[in-house]
């Protein structure tokens, strides 16, 4: 009997199954290439979690152990690839005279690194200017000194007369922040910042001055890792124990690589977020869309098992039929998702695998077809058995019978979800939307789930009131339906009307799933762009402008430099920027000059960067009152200050080459400024800097292209300007910045999600339309033998296709405008720096209506070409 | 003498091609006009409903000529609706719409004035006594009450052939023979030709005419009715 029954399907109702497993296929594959983004996510946020790091290991050999024992242990561990010996020794101060002034700076560090050490950790220095070798001095430490190679430097002693050195080259430390760290001190008791003064010297020449101080052992490891951040950085930190345990407390390890992966494994707990917030809904809506394919039957279905009762056959009979037509679809959906997100995966990330190990590839794949078969019982097998055990084979017969208000609907689920939703949302901004806490140290990173009740409940509220209005609007509302479908279904309007609000469930259910699925893609694809955005922002502030010329230190280029590289070819505008040290009180801090009225004209200053006003307010401010200045919000705080309190910084004054106070007001904060630093720093007027330091030297020309052809405009300036100035461009700069999460993995997520969102929008509005149409097409068969012509069947189809359309996309176009909201607040961690306003990819979004209106016409257009003319076979079942 | 409604001239519908070919109708020659009153009897399968949908221009003939020179002045009777009413054998009501709009349909599909199509609906179900279910929907009818609604959404619209498919297979007698006491008054008040394909002799005996089909053609007594 099964045999006959499922050949039966096969035959006379293929598109039912083939609709049920395609709706399945998508939830599948969808899941499936969530997964090979997420288990891609993580490897290549390892990769690069692994590539940032210079020094992995910096070992403290502690006074007074033996350093050569340490160095042995160091050796002995089979993670070690390479070591180097540094040592640290502290003077009081360093001084130099050059231009007929001598310079003086406080307490410094001198180290100690043998001749292969540059080769060794090529990342800790880049040479600035001069050689490579020999006696070094730090970028900020020459700029305090006015030093340059071939100058004199006398490094003071304590308890012995200074030594002095001949300077050799000038270099920048990228590493400086972990090269100076107090190894295994706790978080709080880390220094701030590097020491502004560092002298770099021979080894052979530091054991003649500087014998006796700190030794570390500076330590490359082997880099086969395991993929996941997480695991790796509990192998490393698991190996530095080891290694201080072998070492018996003669050594203590700065563990760098651990920092490193700890960031990692942050990311990778956000790529986790992502997923649930971004990759569930689409599956839910998917398995929604199977559900709804299959319900499409649901009444035929109903009818078929009545009949078969009728004629004897048993309840169990009647379950085993739909259990072999669950696992017949759900079988042929999971290989088709896993074959679809096979694809899909070597398209977005180069491998179709959907893990980074056979076993994680197993339980993805798994997972996600057992997503499925339980799709296909849910869908198919659970209403069946629902049928069977409350109605009568009366009741089965009946299509329409009478529309009950759903249990949620009586009770208003809805209004109490979008409620909860409002007060997760509210608690969970209380805490500044911090979704990952990932306390230093600790190997196990806690995800705050809770804050995906907020997003979730809108889903769940906003679906369950977009079926409640349209519910209501084709139910109560079928007289105003009947008017507006007037120019549409003519006299039929009326009788169309009624026969959609008789059988409006069908027709609600496939508008709910339309809004879900134009939901979804507005609010990933919202997500997407504001992230990008940010990304973009980021990569902005950090580069400065499309393209930056940074001159070298102590330069004394002028603004009139820019005249000159405006005339280079692609060059749109040029914005010389001062930098400049400022001490406030003992603290040293970079100061920027800008010119206020232009310097929008060439980089973005978005609003979230200040406070206190607008970007523009705040331009307009130090333009108006050139002794305005912006602050940090920690400065504010540590010297109490308030708008319009005079703020005295201490400056170089280029004529007396003297520190000489100059007095600023502060207006405003400032978090972020291009090309500045993450921590504390200033911007001020340039020409009122110009004036009270008698210097108008530029520190960077922000270049903008508009922001085409960045890498020809650098290299063209490059090649004119020679090595005195650096010269970099966004497109370099944005492969660098922020998390792994943001220059690697999201491109991948997007262009999985967006697909999918266009499939199921196209889906949702198509197919279960589509389907919904086709269970009806002996109704229309029999209009046909009524007499009713092409453009009645066409006013009647088309009037459905309109209502579907119209409350499908604005519930879906209200509902994502929401989420889209709610996700960016409770996102805000992902972001850097975080968006003040949310971006609109108008493009997709106009492409998602017009492939589901798209989807919807085409489907009209073949129902009306179809059931124009009925096929034989339909009129003599009448 | 007024036009044929249908002629029919070597007639044939056959399904499907090659060895699985199933010939339905075979050269059926016959003239339907405004005055027949036939019976058109058979066994089970002797292509009596496909020529029913072919005379109602539902369907098309793969061999033979077929027109329909009384039914509007037009070449085929779909195109205008109403003028052929078909009465079905099995459900033939739209599930989703009332007993009144389903007996209204065919005035709404075809050119009667929009004011009084209701009213003649109701007048329609009246005739056949079941006026009271207008409000119902077709799934909370019995068999025969279905089938009395779809003989009243004929009657509705009348029309100037009547087919008719086994118009009483669900009805006991004393309600067929209410169902054809409609529908020959119907047809006698309307000036309409009224063919009505049944096994039932009682109901085949109440027609003038009968026409016997077998294997798909017609044979006795005759062909051409008038």
């Amino acid at each position: 009997m099964i045999r006959v029954w499922l050949l039966g399907a096969l035959r006379r109702r293929p598109a039912r199954l083939v609709g049920t497993a395609v709706g399945i296929a998508i939830a599948v594959a969808l899941l499936a290439s969530l997964g090979s983004f997420l288990a891609h996510a993580k490897a290549t946020m390892t990769a690069r979690a692994v590539r940032g790091v210079t020094v992995d290991w910096q070992v403290q050999v502690q006074t007074p152990a033996d350093a050569g024992r340490v160095l042995s242990d160091v050796r002995a561990m089979p993670e070690v690839r390479t070591v180097s010996t540094v040592d640290f020794g502290a003077t009081p101060g360093l001084s130099a005279t050059t231009g007929g002034s001598t310079q003086t700076t406080g307490a410094g560090v001198v180290l100690g690194l043998p001749a292969d050490y540059r080769t060794t950790f090529p990342g800790e220095l880049r040479t600035l200017i001069g050689a490579d070798s020999g006696v070094l001095l730090a970028q900020q430490t020459a700029a305090n000194l006015h030093a340059a190679p071939g100058d004199t430097v006398q490094i003071a002693r304590t308890g012995a007369s200074a030594v002095r050195v001949k300077v050799a080259g000038i270099v920048d430390l990228p590493q400086a922040d972990s090269l100076f760290q107090r190894v295994g001190a706790p978080v709080g008791s880390q220094p701030s910042a590097p020491p502004d003064n560092v002298v770099l010297l021979p080894n052979s020449l530091w054991q003649q001055g500087f014998a006796g101080g700190a030794r570390q052992i500076h330590v490359g490891l082997d880099h086969r890792l395991p993929s996941d951040p997480a695991s790796a950085y509990t192998r490393v930190v698991a190996a530095a124990h080891n290694l201080e345990a072998r070492a018996s407390g003669a050594a203590q390890v700065g563990n760098n690589l651990a920092a490193a992966l700890d960031a990692a494994r942050q990311d990778a707990a956000y790529a986790q977020v992502l997923f649930v917030f971004l990759g569930l809904p689409g599956a839910l809506l998917a398995g929604l869309l199977t559900a709804t394919l299959a319900a499409s039957g649901a009444a035929r279905r109903r009818a078929e098992q009545a009949l078969l009762r009728a004629r004897g056959a048993t309840a169990a009979q009647l379950v085993r039929l739909a259990a072999v037509e669950a696992t017949l679809t759900g079988v042929l959906g999971a290989a088709l998702g896993l074959g679809a997100a096979a694809i899909v995966g070597q398209l977005s990330f180069g491998s179709a695998a959907f893990g980074t190990s056979a076993s994680s590839a197993a339980v993805w794949s798994g997972a996600s077809a057992v997503v499925g078969l339980l799709i296909a019982a849910a869908a198919v097998l659970m209403p069946a058995r629902r049928a069977l055990r409350r109605e009568t084979v009366a009741a089965g017969r009946a299509t329409l019978g009478t529309l009950p208000y759903p249990a949620w609907a009586r009770y208003g689920l809805d209004a109490a979800a979008l409620i909860g939703a409002d007060l997760v949302f509210t608690s969970t901004s209380h805490n500044g939307y911090q979704l990952v806490l990932a306390p230093e140290g600790v190997p196990t990173i806690s995800v705050s789930y809770w804050a995906f009740a907020g997003p979730a409940l809108l889903w769940l509220g906003g679906g369950l009131l977009a079926w409640r209005l349209a519910d209501g609007v084709l139910g109560r509302g079928r007289p105003v339906v009947a008017r507006a479908l007037r120019p549409l279904a003519r006299r039929l309007s009326g009788v169309v009307a009624g026969g959609m609000s008789r059988q409006r469930r069908p027709l609600v259910r496939a508008t709910v799933l339309l809004a879900l699925a134009v939901c979804f893609a507005v609010s990933t694809a919202t997500f997407n762009a504001t992230y990008r955005h940010q990304a973009e922002a980021d990569a902005q502030l950090t580069n400065g402008a499309d393209v930056t010329v940074t001159e070298a230190p102590g330069g004394q280029v002028g603004p009139d430099a820019a005249r000159t590289l405006s005339t280079v070819a692609g060059v749109r505008a040029v914005e010389p920027i001062q930098h400049r040290f400022a001490y406030v009180g003992t603290d040293l801090q970079d100061l920027y000059g800008v010119r206020p009225e232009t310097i929008r004209h060439v980089t973005a200053l978005q609003d979230a960067y200040f406070r206190g006003g607008s970007a523009a307010a705040l331009m307009g401010q130090l333009n108006a009152h050139p002794d305005s200045i912006l602050v940090s919000a920690e400065t504010v705080k540590d010297f109490q200050l308030h708008p319009g309190d005079t703020l005295n910084l201490r400056l170089v004054d280029n004529r007396t080459h003297h520190q000489r106070a100059v007095p600023f007001h502060y207006v405003g904060i400032v978090a972020e400024f291009p090309t500045a630093p993450k921590d504390s720093f200033f911007v001020a007027n340039a020409d009122y800097i110009a004036r009270m330091s008698g210097s108008s030297a530029v520190g960077a020309f922000l270049v903008d292209t508009g922001g085409r052809h960045t890498g020809g405009v650098a290299q063209r300036i490059q090649s004119l300007l020679g090595p005195s100035a650096q010269v970099t461009d966004i497109g370099t700069v944005r492969h660098s910045v922020g998390s792994s999460l943001t220059s690697v993995d999201l491109a991948g997520l997007t262009r999985v999600e967006l697909g999918f969102a266009l499939v199921l929008a196209a889906t949702a509005g198509g197919l279960v339309f589509a389907l919904g149409l086709a269970e009806r097409r002996r109704s229309f068969a029999i209009l046909a033998a009524l007499g009713a012509r092409r453009r009645h069947l066409r006013g009647l189809i088309a009037s459905e296709t309109l209502v579907l359309a119209v409350c499908g996309l604005l519930a879906g176009a209200a509902l994502g405008w929401a989420l889209s909201g709610m996700l960016v607040k409770v996102l805000t961690g992902v972001f850097d720096p975080p968006p003040s306003t949310i971006a609109v990819p108008w493009t997709y979004l106009v492409s998602v209506v017009i492939i589901a209106v798209g989807a919807l016409t085409a489907v009209t257009a073949l129902t009306v070409r179809t059931v124009a003319r009925p096929a034989p076979s339909i009129l003599r079942e009448l | 003498m007024s036009a044929p409604l249908v002629t029919c001239a070597g007639v044939a519908r056959t399904f499907g091609a090659g060895p699985t070919a199933v010939v339905a109708v075979h050269d059926v020659t016959c003239v339907v006009s405004p005055q027949t009153r036939a019976a058109l009897v058979g066994s089970s399968g002797s292509g009596k409903s496909t020529l029913l949908h072919l005379l109602a221009g539902l369907d098309t003939p793969t061999a033979g000529t077929l027109s329909w020179p009384g039914l509007g002045g037009s070449d085929h009777p779909r195109i205008h609706p109403g003028r052929v009413g078909l009465v079905f054998q099995g459900p033939s009501l739209i599930p989703s719409l009332t007993v009144a709009d389903n007996v209204a349909l065919p005035l709404l599909l075809g050119d009667a004035p929009e004011a009084g199509i209701y009213s003649r609906a109701v007048e329609a179900l009246a005739m056949l006594g079941i006026a009271g279910l207008r409000g119902r929907l077709p799934e909370e009818l019995s068999g025969g009450q279905t089938q009395r609604v779809a003989v009243a959404r004929v009657l509705a619209a009348a029309p100037a052939l009547v087919l008719a498919d086994e118009p009483t297979g669900q009805l006991d007698h004393e309600t067929a023979a209410t169902v054809m006491d409609a529908l020959l008054t119907a047809c006698d008040e309307g000036n309409a030709a009224l063919v009505v394909a049944t096994h039932d002799p009682l109901i085949a005996g109440r027609l003038p005419e009968q026409w016997h089909m077998s294997d798909g053609a017609l044979t006795a007594p005759t062909a051409v009715l008038q």
